[in-house]
């Protein structure tokens, strides 16, 4: 195995064997609620993933479930490739923002996030951790933020990017200024489009394949951007910063050469912008890299990151164990010179997230 | 082109396969009803071990809507990303002309043995016939 070295992997799934595993964190009412009524999981869009069930077949430990064993974990990624941090958004998680009832995906939240601490966090240095919160209730939500908020290695509240409205709205604000209070950055992840209470996956319905519903996810990221830059919430908000994960980032030079271009025309009805809205993206949006854009020819790739500034945007995530999996060795293109690989893989999120690693090297080819 | 054994034929029946090492690097080989096929452990892809992934067969169509089954058996899926590739061939089934991984040719041969000669005993005296 190639070791990468020098790494900050800022997407990876620990998983719940099942439901149960959750009860030493839920209050007796919401145990026997899930007991009475047969609750399984959290609801998921309904198309069935296309490739391995949508998990790396390699990852699942014998008669498991992928993602649910640290030692696994430490075997194939944190130790294969030198990992020093990995920011762990718990698989299902997010997606409890669908649920109709708004006391139980509070109560789900606080008890996915106490798994994530005692199961997780504290058994493993290198570890941090996204706290999910449940926004059909932004009250119940901001309590939760304050609530698991301080601990030293949660770094980032987890969201969705399939969302009942966008982002930006004033609905969400109580939630940012806890998040920008206890320096929390806002971490949106791939996922909970065309789930059970929200909306249809793309603007245009649904569509009929996996492959469309993973490959229009951008979608999504895209709507939530813009409406946090016209909502004016960096305005009110000027220490939150965002970071959009597995939802790409070449799409981010059409995005802001249209916005810019509207916002000349449009301006007086989002008065409160100061800048052009391209100008907000460099200091409160980072992109993770996975699943890394692999067109045929890789020069293409480098002409639009050199044109978008990706080497201060990106940040490299694995989404170990997850089917769409990306090798650090390997998912860089070629031609990027060290200094960008060097901030794409490390230097970009030890800044983002505050910490303080050590250099050590980084990975060849 | 070096020749390696692999194990004796009774102990990789068909649907089965077996992973192993030979020049350093790591090769699938797979028993597809009775045929053997051999194929480097390692997609071109990301380096995924190729050879781990699942065997289906082709899923192709002429017009939309249709759904064709065809070379049961012969397609490998990466168990990383899915990519397909056909045993037989190596070749990936998207661009067959521009990825593929190394396919081995497979041979079943006698186990090699030293030569021998008939023996026969003789008023107490042996006797070799060559």
């Amino acid at each position: 195995m190639l070791k990468a070295g020098g790494l900050v992997d800022c997407d990876v799934h620990p998983n719940i064997k099942s439901i149960k595993d959750l009860y030493p964190y839920l209050p007796r009412r919401w145990v026997d609620y899930i007991e009475e009524t047969g609750f399984s999981q959290i609801p998921q869009n309904p198309y069935p993933k296309g490739a391995n069930r949508g998990v790396r077949l390699d990852a699942v430990p014998a008669g498991g479930v992928a993602g649910s064993d640290l030692g696994l974990m430490r075997a194939q990624l944190l130790d294969a490739y030198g990992v020093e941090f990995a920011v762990l958004n718990p698989e299902h998680s997010y997606r409890l923002n669908f649920l109709p009832n708004a006391d139980f995906a509070a109560a789900l939240a606080s008890a996915f996030n106490d798994w994530l601490i005692y199961e997780w966090l504290e058994k493993d240095q290198r570890l941090l951790g996204s706290a999910v919160v449940a926004t059909q209730d932004p009250e119940q939500a901001v309590k939760e933020v304050r609530r698991v908020g301080k601990h030293p290695r949660i770094v980032q509240i987890l969201l969705p990017a399939g969302a009942q409205r966008p982002y930006g709205q004033r609905y969400y604000w109580p939630i940012y200024g806890a998040a920008e209070e206890l320096g929390l950055k806002i971490g949106i992840h791939f996922g909970g489009t065309g789930v059970s209470t929200g909306h249809p996956p793309t603007p245009v319905g649904w569509p009929s394949y996996y492959i469309e519903w993973h490959t229009l996810m951008p979608q999504a990221f895209q709507a939530h951007l813009v409406s946090f830059i016209c909502e004016g919430v960096f305005e009110r908000f000027k220490g939150l910063k965002v970071t959009l994960i597995e939802g790409g980032f070449s799409w981010l030079l059409h995005l802001i050469w249209r916005l810019d271009k509207n916002f000349r025309s449009l301006r007086s009805e989002v008065p409160w912008l100061k800048r052009f809205p391209s100008e907000y993206v460099p200091e409160h949006f980072r992109f993770t890299t996975q699943p890394m854009e692999e067109p045929e020819n890789e020069a293409d790739l480098l002409e639009v990151m050199r044109i978008m500034g990706a080497e201060g945007l990106l940040m490299f995530a694995s989404d170990y164990p997850h089917w769409d999996f990306d090798d650090p060795v390997y998912a860089l293109p070629r031609g990027l010179s060290e200094g960008a690989r060097a901030r794409i893989l490390r230097e970009n999120a030890l800044a983002w997230y505050g910490l303080n690693g050590q250099v050590s090297g980084l990975p060849g080819r | 082109m070096g020749k390696y054994p692999v194990c004796r034929v009774g102990e990789l029946p068909p649907g089965s396969r077996k992973i192993f090492e030979a020049a350093g690097r790591s090769i699938g080989v797979f028993n597809v009803g009775g045929r053997f096929y051999a194929l480097r452990n390692r997609c071109p892809h990301q380096g995924g071990p190729l050879c781990l992934g699942r065997l289906s067969g082709l899923v192709f169509a002429g017009v939309p809507g249709e759904h064709g089954y065809r070379d049961e058996g012969f397609i490998l899926r990466c168990p990383w990303h899915g990519w397909e590739f056909d045993i037989r061939t190596g070749e990936a089934v998207v661009d067959p002309e521009k990825t593929r991984v190394r396919a081995y040719r497979v041979s079943v041969e006698p186990p090699p043995r030293a030569e021998t000669y008939p023996v026969s005993v003789e008023d107490q005296v042996v006797y070799v016939h060559i």
